[in-house]
């Protein structure tokens, strides 16, 4: 991404339309108990960072999120390789993957909660198997782009197999991985909420289903919006400088 | 020594080998020769190990080193880092190689900062600084200017004299025939007539 220097005036300018339009509606709405506007959600914020109770649930779901991304990438990278380069394997393993990718978020939960019980294993399970079956497409795709001259050419120099990963097929499968990785945060972090809010005691989507069933939308924005918060700035902080920094030479 | 015995190789129903022995030494240099679609890169590939089905046997050094048709560089990873992975140098030797080729200053170039002649010149680098026993080069200087490719001979040639390897190069013109090889191999289209395949002529 080349760095536009006018990009982060306007990013500010874009978000602050939409808190204008935000407030708008509630002041239209003219019911605080039904949208509440921001000046009211911003003190429940503070309130409940303050009493640390933010925090913790927070760390709850980030490290859901954290774990499931993690099994999801691996093990959809891995498989995703082997149905990329092998024809058999791919023959063989295409149906299973369009079961899975059919399957609804939903069913992967309840089912989990209801074979492994309602505990940490199962949910981290439920949402790592929603997201296999997308990096399994996306890194596919990657590996049957990979250009056969170069594997002809680590061949004849005999490239170790970890050289021929690391220097000659990784870099050309970065913006497949940097693909997956980026929607699979955004999927997985929507679906870590479904999975607290239906059987887990603490995380954000926890809360959320607490003050849904007291009927408070001032709470359940609070924790919305910090927890969107959080997921913005890793996007910003951690992901897009990885992007960067691996397509680097496409730029040079 | 590299001996290569091809006695068929066909791809579906159509053969395009048929029938070519040959043995190289040391500090020989063979030409292959011959019009578009003879079976010329066929037969490199078959020499290098890349495409093993063919009936045949060829018995090739451990240590290749090739020159493909297009330079084949890892676009990620600047000149010397090319070198040094390609030919298991260190640092040091991979820059001294790039100076033997006059790539001197641009070790931290990525390829896509080179011309086309300094990719090529890069590429020559790599498969010299590998130190093979046998070397193989596809059309190394195909689609370079004149004077370009004026130089790139020179640099061969001037290569190939310090380091005494076995090297098989492809080329369509007889003039880089004539001024680096020590042999020439010509292939021929099959000839539908006499029933034979390629017929290889030694001179």
């Amino acid at each position: 991404m080349a760095a536009d220097p006018r990009r982060p005036g306007i990013t500010a300018l874009s978000l602050a339309g939409l808190l204008a339009f935000w407030s708008l509606l509630a002041i239209a709405g003219g019911d605080p108990e039904v949208l509440p506007p921001p000046w009211r959600v911003a003190p429940l914020i503070y309130a409940e960072a303050a009493s640390g109770e933010l925090a913790r649930h927070l760390v709850a779901t980030l490290r859901r999120v954290a774990m499931a991304y993690v099994i999801a990438m691996s093990l959809g990278m891995a498989i995703g390789m082997v149905m990329g380069l092998s024809r058999r394997a791919n023959q063989w393993l295409d149906p299973w993957l369009i079961v899975f990718l059919n399957l609804p978020a939903l069913v992967t939960i309840v089912l989990a909660y209801l074979w492994i019980g309602l505990n940490e294993v199962a949910a981290v399970m439920a949402v790592a198997l929603n997201k296999i079956p997308t990096v399994i497409v996306t890194i596919r795709e990657g590996a049957r782009a990979l250009d056969p001259r170069l594997n002809d050419m680590a061949r004849v120099f005999r490239l170790s197999r970890l050289e021929k990963l690391r220097h000659v097929a990784l870099p050309q499968l970065a913006p497949f991985i940097a693909s997956a990785g980026r929607s699979g945060i955004a999927l997985i972090w929507k679906i870590v909420l479904v999975v607290e809010f239906l059987g887990r005691s603490d995380g954000i989507g926890f809360k959320i289903h607490l003050y849904f069933q007291l009927f408070d939308v001032g709470m359940v924005f609070a924790y919305a919006i910090s927890f969107i918060a959080v997921m913005l700035l890793i996007e910003a902080l951690v992901l897009q400088p990885w992007e960067a920094r691996a397509s680097r030479w496409r730029r040079a | 020594m590299i001996t290569v015995d091809v006695r068929e190789k066909r791809f579906g129903d159509a053969c395009i080998l048929r029938d070519l022995s040959f043995a190289l030494d040391a500090g020989e240099t063979l030409a292959i020769t011959g019009p578009s679609g003879v079976g010329k890169t066929t037969l490199l590939r078959i020499v290098a190990g890349l495409d093993p089905a063919f009936e045949g046997r060829v018995a090739r050094p451990e240590r290749l080193a090739m020159v493909f048709q297009e330079p084949t560089l890892l676009p990620w990873r600047s000149a010397r880092d090319n070198l040094r992975l390609a030919a298991h140098v260190d640092a040091e030797a991979a820059d001294r190689a790039l100076a033997e080729v006059g790539l001197e200053g641009k070790e931290g170039h990525y390829p896509s900062q080179l011309s086309l002649g300094q990719q090529r010149r890069l590429a020559l680098a790599r498969a010299f600084a590998a130190r093979p026993e046998l070397l193989l080069m596809d059309e190394p200087f195909v689609s370079l200017d004149a004077p370009i490719v004026e130089d790139m001979l020179q640099l061969t040639e001037r290569l190939l004299a310090a380091h005494r390897v076995a090297t098989i190069f492809v080329t369509h013109s007889p003039m880089e025939a004539a001024r680096l090889a020590t042999r020439t191999l010509r292939l021929d289209r099959p000839d539908a007539a006499s029933g034979g395949g390629p017929s290889p002529s030694a001179s």
